[in-house]
């Protein structure tokens, strides 16, 4: 250990700097504006425009009541950009009706998110 | 990746030339990868050197095999493997520094209290430089647990002797500012009274405002709903929404305010760990 | 592209120093792996030759270290070329990784001739063809093996099952049912049977019975509390933006919001009822090929 004999200039363990490191804060950053950016067509950058804002201004502000992963904005805005903006406004729609404590039981439990799990397929 | 790459070049053309690749040989070339940052190489190449290395060679190996895992973020391997090592190491100061690291890998897995009791029962011989290391340690397991006095005091500890000037820096960083602020029961009940006070308190402004705006606009759409058609429909249609913001609102100040305190806390713990491992010049730690 | 093969020019040259150091010192051959970890050896010893390196490749698969033990196991497999051993090693460790794709891949590439093989490995190969979901080969690959008849009608009624083909399945075990006495193709058929008892769900009348009643489709694949808050959703703003019109004419924007709303859930729940019915097929397959899938998968 360098940093304690005196050695100049002054060197520190390598294991002993991972401890500053693993006292740091994790910071979770989100930006959503991925649809937006590689939006293909008009109506699915207006539907990505639609998702940014609600997301960062109304999204931001609720309570975590969606108990799905992904949650029901995001399923939407990627089963848009899988089958299309009607057929897949239809299925975010109806996720949303599915979105309820009734889904108990009928989906696959992630136990990170401690969601019922539910994919675009 | 390029460099690895390279890296991987360079021992395979080393392979060739090498006629006796011995447990020794095996080491000395993990412990260059070691050297080079590739860890989990390293770790593979321990491995093989302890598979067929004699009995006497196991404490040590178990050592490096723990500092691999270290560096490479397996804590719980490290854990295990520092101690192995510290529980068959003959030698006195070798047994400090595996037992050190072992809890060192605790800290990482951010059990503080189990590294808080390894370090208060360990009975062993302490070199100087690991002494000021176990104060350190100590001050982090106090400083993770919350416990900011004792945390202080054994930072304190660890700074280089006769350095006045850190010793007052130190003191400033941890009398001047409050590490239970902002508090988050607090800034949840002010959002309680107010929607967004109590981000605002957490010092979040965008959040904040927000919050302020987006209850107000519901507010605004009941008291008018009221009035063009009829308390009830106002009260179905849009209540509910209301009731969602405003308890997200102070749900999440709540969480704002634990993750700016996080924050502070971090910066502060950078700075002292600055001041005792002399890591930076004295004017940039403040 | 280059990366890779400069990868693979790079192992060639680590495999072929392997090679000139194991022909400076042939290998006294002892093949069963010890477990002795902790053996004193005398030094100067190659610790990549083949014998340690097997030793060393070993005790990696046994501790789950399947991707250092492939490339001890490689390391092997050319020092000792005419051994099957290490190359059946790393087939299994990808298995242990439950990478069937590469295991295959793996498997092709070290026994290309099926017919030449032992049963051990013509067992092996059929099982990685079914749980990659090659059928028509593993079939083919059954009836070209030389394993009993009995074995053969029992995986062949596996692999219809695995191909959802349910009926034809009960038809095989119903043919062979008194013949044949091994547990598994019984339990094979009693599969058949149990997947047999639960009727498929329609998505067209699922479809169809939520365009007449909202939530009704979802009634009928059993989803009674999703069909409950569809119900909910569209009467709900049906009912209020009947209100709104009802108070303000055609100009009311609370009646055109909720309208919206309404027919945006309406025609929501008439696509989800059909991809409920699906789903419900679906989970009844699951169920019956998960069943059989164990079977290849570990008791093979």
């Amino acid at each position: 250990m360098l940093w304690a004999q005196g050695a100049n200039p002054p060197q520190v363990p390598s294991y002993i700097g991972l401890t500053r490191k693993g006292m740091d804060a994790p910071v979770h950053r989100h930006d959503w504006s991925g649809p937006l950016r590689h939006a293909h067509n008009e109506a699915v950058f207006v539907f990505g425009l639609l998702y940014w804002t609600y997301k960062n201004f109304i999204s931001s502000q609720d309570i975590d009541s969606c108990v799905f992963v992904p949650s029901c904005s995001t399923y939407m805005i990627l089963a848009i950009q899988k089958h299309g903006v009607f057929i897949g406004f239809l299925e975010g729609m109806d996720r949303l009706t599915r979105c309820s404590p009734f889904a108990n039981g009928h989906y696959p439990i992630n136990p990170q998110a401690r969601k019922y799990e539910d994919p675009v397929d | 990746m390029k460099s690895g790459l390279f890296l991987s070049i360079i021992y395979s053309l080393l392979s060739l030339t090498l006629q006796a690749q011995d447990v020794a040989g095996t080491e000395r070339l993990a412990d260059t990868f070691m050297r080079h940052g590739q860890y989990e190489t390293a770790f593979k190449y321990y491995q093989r050197a302890f598979f067929f290395a004699s009995k006497t060679k196991a404490p040590e190996l178990y050592g490096k095999m723990g500092e691999s895992s270290l560096m490479a973020g397996k804590y719980d391997f490290a854990r295990q493997y520092f101690h192995k090592a510290q529980l068959i190491e003959q030698n006195d100061s070798l047994r400090a520094e595996w037992f050190l690291k072992k809890v060192t890998a605790v800290v990482l897995q951010k059990r503080f209290k189990l590294a808080l009791l390894e370090m208060l029962n360990y009975r062993g011989p302490l070199l100087p430089h690991q002494r000021v290391y176990a104060e350190y340690l100590k001050g982090l397991s106090y400083f993770g647990m919350e416990k900011f006095d004792l945390a202080h005091r054994h930072f304190e500890a660890a700074l280089p002797p006769g350095d006045s000037l850190a010793r007052q820096r130190l003191n400033l960083l941890f009398r001047r500012k409050n590490l239970m602020r902002p508090n988050p029961t607090a800034a949840k009940w002010m959002s309680m009274f107010v929607p967004g006070a109590g981000q605002i308190y957490a010092g979040d402004w965008k959040n904040g405002l927000n919050s302020f705006f987006l209850n107000g606009l519901l507010a605004y759409l009941i008291l008018r709903d009221a009035y063009t058609y009829s308390f009830w429909d106002s009260f179905a249609g849009i209540f509910p929404w209301l009731q969602r913001y405003y308890t997200g609102g102070y749900q999440r100040a709540e969480k704002i305010a634990e993750q700016r305190r996080r924050e502070k806390r971090a910066r502060i713990f950078r700075q002292t760990y600055d001041l005792i491992f002399q890591t930076k010049s004295k004017s940039a730690a403040e | 592209m280059k990366t890779r093969w400069i990868r693979r020019l790079v192992w060639l040259l680590m495999l072929t120093g392997g090679a000139l150091r194991a022909q400076e010192r042939p290998a006294t051959d002892s093949l069963s792996p010890t477990k002795d970890t902790l053996r004193a050896k005398p030094a100067k010893e190659n610790l990549f030759d083949a014998q340690h390196s097997r030793r060393f490749a070993d005790y990696l698969f046994r501790t789950g270290q399947y991707d250092y033990a492939t490339e001890e196991y490689q390391r092997v497999a050319f020092l000792q070329p005419d051994d099957a051993y290490p190359r059946m090693q790393i087939v299994k460790a990808q298995e242990g990784k439950k990478d069937y794709y590469r295991a295959l891949g793996y498997f092709e590439m070290f026994f290309p001739r099926f017919d030449t093989l032992q049963v051990p490995f013509q067992k092996e190969a059929i099982k990685l063809y079914v749980l990659n979901g090659e059928y028509g080969t593993a079939r083919k690959r059954l009836w070209a093996s030389r394993l009993d008849t009995t074995r053969k009608h029992t995986l062949n009624l596996g692999i219809t099952l695995m191909e959802k083909k349910w009926k034809d399945a009960l038809a095989q075990y119903h043919r062979r049912e008194n013949i044949l006495r091994d547990p598994v193709f019984h339990q094979f058929g009693l599969a058949a049977q149990r997947r047999l008892e639960h009727r498929n769900k329609s998505p067209l009348l699922a479809a169809g019975l939520s365009a007449v009643v909202p939530g009704l489709g979802k009634v009928y694949t059993k989803n009674y509390g999703d069909a409950l808050m569809s119900f909910l959703f569209v009467g709900l703003n049906a009912w209020q933006a009947w209100r709104g019109f009802r108070k303000q004419g055609v100009r009311s924007v609370h009646g055109w919001i909720f309208a919206g709303f309404g027919v945006s859930f309406y025609l929501g729940n008439v696509w989800g009822s059909a991809k409920a019915a699906k789903r419900y097929n679906r989970k009844l397959d699951k169920a019956a090929t998960d069943e059989v899938r164990a079977v290849f998968e570990y008791n093979l």
